[in-house]
């Protein structure tokens, strides 16, 4: 692993450490501890631990540039330290993630990032629903990875989609596969709208079993719209309402309220034009 | 306490460093540089305590956390 004079950042593969080894003249040596549980990892100068012995000579080279040297691949560990690294993955990816996200995840294992060109629901590999929130029945399924997919705990990859969703949505979107284009559509809404409605409730229905409600609110929503154009406001404006209320109250476990409302201003306005139309009917 | 993180297979490797510790500093740079530059991965640091970050491509050494991940491909 040593090529001096380099400096290398050495990981240890999975024993729990790892080890940074500076060109500085060898009486300098940082040691990383990833014990898992014990807080955020640290090199510590000077603290070698361990079995290794001292492998550097002292001298009194100059420093040289740094290098990182990746540990095992993540499929080729044992199961334990897959499971600390799923582990540190996870703590990472929390961290990013917002009180409403946090409880997406923990109740049906996805959580939604809403982003200027619609939401995105992160959590089940290779089925990223997108939706748009100019037409809520218009739906698609993305399928977008990292470059070293397979080969990092699957916590890193969703932080790594986060991320990208977060801070640059287009090159996020640009680079998508779209899997499955417009499941539940608009033009397929307007072929059979009781076809359409069947499918929705249908994901309605799971979503609520899975304990996805921000889920069940989108399906909701669409759904109100196309009972909508079946002139079944009664039931349109039920299930509005259902959605509306589970969309509001999320904007309070987001970090800008404001934001997100304003994002889901046209899912919104969906429950008042279903409310005006309603009224008419009954005038 | 400042921290760089590379995601990789044991979760991530974290190296700490401080903004007044100018050797540690320098390797540090130099790992990102490698990192960014070099492999193409993606940077993004994060100021606060909270989950807000931004995408980087020059080392900021006043960033309380760096995330390094691997750029995103089509399935």
């Amino acid at each position: 692993m040593f090529s001096p004079p380099d400096t290398v950042v050495e990981a240890i593969p999975f024993d729990g450490r790892g080890w940074l080894v500076l060109d500085d003249g060898g009486d300098e040596y940082f040691v990383l501890d990833r014990t898992v549980g014990a807080g955020a990892s640290t090199y510590r100068r000077d603290e070698a631990r361990g079995p290794r012995p001292r492998t550097r000579p002292a001298t009194s080279r100059p420093r040289a540039a740094a290098r990182y040297s990746a540990p095992l691949a993540y499929g080729d560990a044992t199961s334990d330290a897959r499971r600390a690294a799923d582990v540190r993955a996870d703590a990472l990816l929390h961290s990013f993630l917002d009180a409403g996200q946090l409880a997406q995840r923990q109740r049906g294992g996805t959580f939604w990032v809403t982003t200027r060109g619609g939401t995105v629901r992160l959590g089940e590999m290779y089925k990223l629903m997108h939706i748009e929130f100019a037409d809520p029945c218009r739906w698609r399924m993305l399928c977008v990875v990292t470059h070293d997919h397979g080969r990092v705990p699957v916590g890193d990859e969703w932080t790594a989609m986060l991320l990208a969703l977060r801070t640059t949505p287009e090159s996020f979107f640009s680079v998508a596969a779209v899997r499955q284009a417009d499941v539940w559509n608009a033009a397929r809404a307007r072929r059979s709208p009781a076809a359409m409605a069947a499918d929705l409730d249908l994901w309605r229905q799971d979503a609520l079993h899975h304990g996805r409600t921000l889920d069940a609110a989108y399906a909701a929503m669409a759904l109100a719209k196309v009972e909508a154009r079946r002139r079944r406001f009664g039931a349109a404006l039920a299930l509005a309402d259902e959605a509306a209320a589970v969309i509001t109250s999320e904007a309070d476990h987001t970090s800008d309220p404001a934001a997100w409302l304003r994002h889901h201003a046209p899912l919104l306005a969906i429950e008042s034009d279903v409310a005006r139309r309603h009224e008419a009917s009954c005038s | 306490m400042a921290v760089l993180r590379i995601l990789d297979a044991s979760g991530d490797t974290a190296i700490d460093f401080t903004r007044d510790d100018e050797a540690v500093l320098e390797q540090v740079r130099a790992v990102f540089d490698d990192l960014v530059h070099r492999e193409k991965r993606l940077a993004f640091a994060r100021r606060g305590d909270h989950g807000d970050a931004v995408l980087v491509r020059d080392f900021d050494p006043a960033a309380q956390e760096i995330v390094i991940t691997r750029p995103l491909m089509g399935g």
